[in-house]
């Protein structure tokens, strides 16, 4: 997992001797390698002159006599040659332990690896180049530390939700704080996987509060392509390939479905039902719906640096088909990074990024009769045709719902998003030891979805004749930052660091939404043709941060590093007495392998001990949360003439303000064997307080809930990261990174009651939290089988009243799991890359209430093959209830028989790769060319019943994480991709 | 250089110390502050208007009261595929049920606008208000709050009192427990009297008037067994202007909304202001949908009208077997135009002949007993006229007369567990419990307010 980023040297001037010019040749060999070092590039010191070593390390350049050459690589010491009277110079680099470190980008700034005292995760893009992403985040999955990513369905370009060391919030939000090359941005929708070159995490509070109000969910910094220094390159990447649904489910035939449905409305005493198409249907509804989609992706990029500024462009296209077509995802997106000197220590510069993003959405996690698409699959009865002889769709016979093909042609919701994220910096040096920057960027924001119910294909179609909304929404978010840095070497190799800035954002957005109905035809799909106005809306709003911060790092001869900051946040989300919250941190590291007792140690290369302590903030709730409102649209019609109305939001709470995360982190660095073995082990425990809870308060209230600063919650746990260069060799490499981490979290605090949620239709609330228990659980009745006489489910009477009510609920499950690991193994040999990628969730239930929609029997619709086992006066020994129209017995009462263990193993990805050998390369005159072909998810060990482990209807939600209920199912991929670099 | 640079920064940092109070001072532009609300008549009128938007939703007048109202009766059976519904039916109810649980909040929503608007639109200056308007939307609430609280003391029993607008999120103001049924009633008594004095006497269609908290005295002083109330109420009722359409059917047009009869209606337009209800129980074509629809008759409703009664035609039909009900003609895809009618002038007369009959003044009330069989095309009430007789005859002519308009469980319920357990034993063969006649208290009210363990 370590990486070697190209270190841009700065090229100190030197004064230019003349001389008769001669040739130089050489090889370059290295302390660890006895052959030939390639690609070490050499420069004659303070011209534009030079050259890079071929693959055996032989070179040759002009120079003169007196000219000094000065050999760079990557991981090596820097080495300046003097040009005497030989021609040939041969030169054997030293390996350093110092710049083998990768740099760590950190807010406002950046640090070796080995002056860190904070606890940051760095991935490079080999997480992210190449794969089928559609969003940044997903390169982050199983590949760093005590970082959970939960891709919640499979639907195209679907949020991802990030969990850093836990959730710590209940009310205000569990997202990281994601800025892009400086500018925090409200999601990463608008970045474009292909341009970014490094992703830091910033976990600890230390590490994150320098962005304060913000940073209590951690913070991750994403850094796009620059241009590195030498020869101008352009690099082609192509990839396409497909994917499918990982798994269908069993389902009833017509046969079986008429039997279960007859059977349960007699045991209900109901008249039985008739199949009105004489059982000439038998259709597979899931087979109709899902498909195979198509992905696609192409990326061109140009870059090109040099002493004084460096260049990089790149234009991508994306696009991604899901498997319940019309659902998809595509992106255009253009990126412009450049910075240049202009005067003498004065660096101008900006990171532009446009990107247009099309989706097309299907209604998943919902019921049938809500028009959820799957639930629709699974559970319209197989007797029925997908379209009738006429061009009608014919629904659910005995319930007027909509088969879900139907469902998908009836309605399209389509939207764009266009963005634009940027920034223009301005860096001035002076005075040898300060640094001044000022940089405003902006993340705008533009988009529109668009919404059509053909007035023909369904029957909700048909009685409202057509139904088109248009919602848009506009964003612009500006932020001005201006930061002082202060950098000297005092004595004796004392080094302070110090950076005051301030910072200054402001974001006005504007929606709008109309809805008209009775539209004459299918032809025109906006509101335009609607000859009924239903509804209109536009909504306006601001928030502003206003910010401070100061941070000092002190290290003495590098092996003693302190670093302290703090940074005060005003928002205008809060009440007036409460905006500005103070956010604090200190820490400090022991570098023991530069203390002079393990100077001589040739087997440890880093030993490093860490702690740190900081406080961070979450402000992420609505505008005027603070105030009650009132709102328009409680109208009322008098005599037929509709009167506005209005009514109040919410119950003012001027003492409203932020929630704080105070974090203690300690961590091990350690590396040995030439740094051929790393790892990293944290430890760490924070504890989120003032919490912003969106209380349940009674309803007598007039009010459902209220937003209030109850409660705490903690969260504490380990991580360890690894990674072993097990083979070195030239033609045969392998390394291996891995890294498991656990997470312990505790509610300690949430008001007198608890909160439940994790509704699902016809079973109530299933999830609850609730104080001394971890966020995350199920909660209902507890099965005890089935009852051999009466063949319904017998459920513990825990409270022994002899009868079973609502008393009789406990927590039966937990959606957060006990450990989260991950693994890759890279090969190569001889240009021949393979890479595994193993992904593991252990101790995870997942509340399956798509099973209780196909295993309750006492409806209309279809069902599981399950329910063929089901408890008969023939069959007491079945494994599901009796089947009883309407479920008079209550079996389907929310229970543990839905919780299911959701452990997972997967094979995430499987990539073979060859890179064109030199010989070929030059005939073709390219500098690199790579072909592989990838497989994701190609297959998943799991006990889970449903579609899909990973799988949660309310997505990132606190209260009810992990409820599968005609979730949109996750896919597997193939794809095979090109790379072409001239 | 170096001062330039930092000149500049200082000015940066100042400017940003100086305008950072304005900076974060940002004020919503399309949502009221409730510092700048109640300042206009037009606020109040919007205020008093989401009071009534209040009564629309499918979890109150839009549905749920009709499922009290006929499927916890004798008169309806649940229908539908709706397992809560079910469970009323069939009494089986649990804490947890849904519609119970979502008619318990709306009430309570409904009770916190009609709250905020008797404290703030009483507290505004009379002078920002056209002649009678203050007190005509005072009215409206205070007869507002009653009719909630007249549901809930029905429906639940004992419940939580709340008076005034919720402006505190302290334990101690937002728990409140439970008030006797009494104190209960004796407020309703109190808001609809506040509500007869301020709304104005004057007949407008659509509009609560005098008559209108007047007949709703006369309901809860019946709930209560006080027929002298009941008889000076009515009484006052009958001076008001209401009268009886002429043809029975006509009262359940679209094309008659608001008519002369109609006391108090929960009004629709279609569209965004459309009604559920009737897309729920309908048949096609009167629906625009086939599916198993909810509040189907019971035999035993069927059975209660006589031979000869034209307010069958009105009040069900019959469809390949199926009964439905159909006082209702326009499904509209759940968005029908057609009003709910909640209080009728026939009720007031019923109501009263009630009361007479049981202050012994039997032939009035015969008079009025037979004012509605008439109207229905029924002769003369014949039997004997003794005041059982005559009283067993009116409340089944109220039965008749309100059929499948969500009263009957109320006027079970009134008459006493007795009366109650019989009628549903006789229609549904379910014998229930004293308890039954509340429904318990929503177990998410229980879990969010310790004041109610």
């Amino acid at each position: 997992m370590l990486k070697f980023l190209l270190i841009p040297w700065l090229m100190v001037l030197s004064i230019v001797l003349y001389g008769q010019s001669q040739s130089i040749t050489g090889k370059v060999t290295a302390s660890d390698y006895a052959q030939g070092l390639p690609g070490v590039s050499i420069l004659v010191k303070g011209t534009q002159n030079g050259t890079i070593t071929d693959v055996n390390g032989e070179y040759s350049l002009q120079a003169s006599q007196g000219d000094v050459l000065v050999f760079s690589f990557v991981g090596y010491t820097t080495m300046e040659v003097s040009v005497g009277v030989s021609n040939r110079i041969d030169v054997e680099m030293e390996l350093n332990v110092e710049t083998l470190q990768e740099i760590v980008v950190i807010g406002y700034g950046t640090r070796t690896k080995s002056e860190l005292t904070t606890a940051i995760s760095s991935l490079d893009d080999e997480v992210i180049k190449d794969k089928p992403f559609v969003t940044v985040e997903q390169a982050i999955n199983g590949k760093a530390a005590g970082v959970q990513v939960v891709q919640s369905s499979g639907a195209p370009g679907d949020a991802i939700n990030v969990r850093i060391r836990g959730g710590t919030s209940v009310g205000a939000g569990n997202e990281p704080l994601y800025v892009v090359d400086g500018v925090p941005v409200q999601n990463t929708e608008g970045i474009n996987p292909a341009d970014v070159v490094s992703i830091d995490i910033l976990k600890d509070a230390a590490s994150a509060s320098i962005y304060g109000a913000r940073a209590a969910n951690g913070v991750v910094l994403i850094e796009t392509k620059k241009g590195e220094k030498g020869k101008g390159s352009l690099d082609f990447s192509f990839y396409a390939g497909f994917d499918e649904v990982s798994e269908t489910l069993p389902l009833l035939n017509s046969q079986q479905y008429l039997d279960l449905v007859n059977t349960s409305r007699q045991n209900a005493g109901l008249p039985i039902v008739q199949d009105p198409f004489n059982g000439q249907f038998n259709t597979d509804f899931q087979n109709e719906l899902f498909d195979r989609a198509t992905v696609q992706n192409y990326q061109l990029g140009f870059s090109k640096g040099s002493d004084d500024g460096s260049f990089y462009a790149s234009a991508g296209y994306q696009e991604q088909e899901g498997v319940i077509s019309p659902s998809s995802f595509e992106r255009f997106s253009l990126r412009f990074n450049q910075n240049k000197n202009i005067l003498d220590g004065l660096k101008v510069g900006s990171n532009i990024g446009l990107s247009r993003t099309n989706f097309n959405v299907i209604n998943d996690n919902q019921r049938v009769n809500q028009g959820g698409v799957v639930l629709s699959a699974l559970s319209t009865p197989p007797i029925i045709p997908v379209i009738n002889e006429d061009g009608t769709f014919p629904t659910n016979p005995f319930q007027a719902f909509e088969n879900p093909i139907a469902i998908v042609r009836g309605e399209s919701r389509t939207s764009f998003s266009d963005k634009i994220i940027g920034n223009l910096f301005v860096e001035y040096d002076f005075l040898k030891n300060f640094k001044f920057k000022t940089s405003i960027g902006i993340d705008y924001t533009s988009s529109k979805e668009d919404r059509f119910v053909d007035p023909f294909i369904t029957g909700n179609g048909r009685a409202q004749q057509g139904e088109a909304s248009n919602s848009t929404f506009n964003e612009l978010i500006w932020i001005w930052e201006n930061t002082l840095n202060y950098n000297i070497d005092l004595f004796d190799g004392h080094n302070l660091d110090v950076l005051v800035g301030g910072s200054a954002q402001r974001s006005t957005f504007e929606s709008t939404f109309l809805l008209g109905r009775g539209f004459a035809n299918g032809i025109i799909p906006t509101a335009r043709a609607a000859s009924d106005p239903i509804a209109i809306d536009a909504d306006i709003a601001e928030w502003s941060l206003v910010s401070y911060f100061l941070r000092g790092s002190y290290n003495i001869n590098r092996k003693y590093f302190l670093t302290a900051s703090i940074r005060a946040d005003g928002s205008s989300r809060f009440g007036a007495g409460n905006r500005f919250g103070i956010f604090p941190s200190a820490s400090a590291a022991w570098n023991l392998t530069n203390e002079s007792f393990l100077q001589n140690n040739s087997f440890l290369d880093l030993l490093k001990l860490r702690y740190s302590f900081g406080i961070t903030g979450n402000q992420e709730i609505g505008n005027f949360n603070s105030l009650a409102t009132y709102v328009a649209g409680a109208d009322f019609p008098i005599n037929g003439e509709i009167l506005p109305g209005a009514s109040a939001t919410r119950v003012e709470n001027e003492s409203l303000q932020w929630e704080r995360t105070a974090q203690h982190n300690v961590g091990i660095d350690v590396e040995i064997w030439d740094s051929r073995l790393s790892a990293t082990i944290e430890g760490y425990y924070k504890r989120t307080t003032d919490l912003l809870l969106n209380d349940q308060i009674p309803n007598t209230t007039g009010f459902t809930n209220a937003l209030r600063n109850i409660g705490s919650l903690d969260n504490r746990g380990v991580e360890f990261a690894l990674f072993a260069d097990v083979l070195r060799d030239k033609d045969l490499s392998w390394n291996i990174g891995g890294n498991i981490s656990l997470n312990r979290n505790e509610v300690l605090e949430i008001g007198s009651e608890p909160i439940f949620g994790g509704g699902v239709p016809d079973q109530g609330n299933v999830a609850i939290l609730q104080e001394g228990e971890p966020i995350g659980n199920f909660f209902g009745f507890v099965s005890e089988g089935i009852d051999d006489d009466t063949g319904d489910v017998i459920f513990a009477d825990l409270d022994n009243n002899g009868i079973i009510d609502d008393d009789d609920r406990q927590i039966i499950g937990n959606a957060l799991p006990d450990y989260i690991w991950g693994l890759t193994n890279t090969l190569n040999y001889k240009g021949v890359e393979l890479i595994i990628f193993f992904q593991g969730v252990q101790g995870q239930d997942v509340y399956n209430a798509t099973r209780f929609e196909l295993e309750n029997q006492s409806g209309f619709t279809n069902q599981s093959t399950t329910v063929l086992d089901r408890w008969t006066p023939e069959n007491t020994d079945g494994t599901l209830p009796r089947a009883v129209f309407g479920d008079p017995a209550g079996n389907n009462r929310a229970s543990n028989r839905f919780v299911e263990d959701g452990s997972f193993i997967k094979l995430r990805e499987l990539t073979i790769a060859y890179n064109l050998p030199t010989s070929i390369l030059d005939k073709l005159s390219l500098s690199k060319a790579k072909i592989y072909a990838q497989g994701r998810n190609l297959f998943t060990i799991t006990d889970y019943s449903g579609f899909d482990p990973e799988v949660s209807r309310d997505e990132g939600s606190t209260i009810s994480p992990n409820i599968d209920f005609g979730t949109f199912p996750q896919v597997r991929s193939i794809i095979f991709g090109i790379n072409l670099s001239f | 250089m170096k001062y330039l640079v930092k000149i500049t920064f200082i000015i940066l940092v100042a400017g940003f110390l100086n305008s950072c109070d304005d900076f974060l001072e940002i004020a919503p532009v399309t949502e009221i502050s409730s510092a700048n609300f109640f300042q206009t008549q037009e606020d109040a009128e919007a205020a008093i208007v989401g009071c009534f938007d209040a009564l629309q939703p499918d979890s109150y007048y839009g549905f749920d009261i009709y499922i009290y109202g006929d499927v916890r009766s004798d008169n309806c059976f649940a229908g539908g595929d709706n397992l809560n519904n079910f469970a009323i039916d069939n009494f089986t109810e649990r804490a947890t049920n849904e519609n119970i649980t979502r008619t318990w909040r709306q009430i309570y929503l409904g009770i916190g606008r009609a709250n905020t608007v008797i404290g703030r639109v009483g507290a505004m200056d009379p002078s920002v208000f056209d002649e009678g308007i203050q007190d005509r939307i005072l009215g409206e609430a205070y007869f507002l709050r009653g009719l909630h609280y007249f549901n809930l003391v029905r429906l639940w029993g004992s419940v939580p009192l709340v008076l005034s607008e919720t402006t505190s999120l302290d334990e101690d103001v937002i728990n409140v427990g439970l008030t006797p049924e009494e104190d209960i009633y004796a407020q309703i008594l109190l808001d609809f009297e506040m509500a007869q004095q301020l709304l104005p006497a004057a007949l407008l269609p659509g509009r609560l008037s005098k008559g209108s908290a007047e007949a709703y005295l006369a309901s809860t002083e019946l709930t209560l067994g006080n027929f002298d109330e009941v008889e000076r109420w009515t009484a006052q009722v009958m001076t008001r202007g209401f009268q009886l359409l002429p043809n029975f059917e006509d009262l359940f047009n679209q094309q008659n909304e608001n008519n002369s009869e109609v006391i108090f209606s929960v009004q629709y337009t279609g569209g965004a202001e459309g009604n559920v209800f009737p897309e729920l129980v309908l048949p096609v074509p009167e629906a625009s949908f086939e599916f198993l629809k909810f509040n189907t008759p019971t035999p035993n409703s069927i059975a209660a009208f006589e031979a000869g009664d034209v307010r069958q035609a009105t009040s069900f039909t019959e469809r390949d077997g199926t009964l439905f009900i159909f006082k209702w003609r326009n499904g509209e895809a759940f968005a029908s135009p057609d009003d709910n009618i909640i209080m009728r002038y026939a009720d007031v007369l019923l109501m009263r002949a009630e009361a007479l009959n049981q202050l012994n003044r039997t032939s009035e009330a015969i008079d009025l007993l037979n004012q509605i069989r008439n109207r229905a095309q029924l002769p003369d009430y014949s039997g004997p006229e003794d005041v059982t007789d005559v009283d067993e005859a009116i409340f089944n002519e109220r039965r008749v007369e309100l059929m499948y308009e969500g009263q009957r469980w109320f006027d079970l319920r009134r008459r006493g567990f007795q009366v109650a357990a019989a009628a549903i034993l006789e229609a549904k063969g379910i014998t229930i419990t004293e308890a039954q006649l509340d429904f318990p208290i929503p177990q998410e009210e229980i879990d969010r307010n310790p004041n109610l363990n």
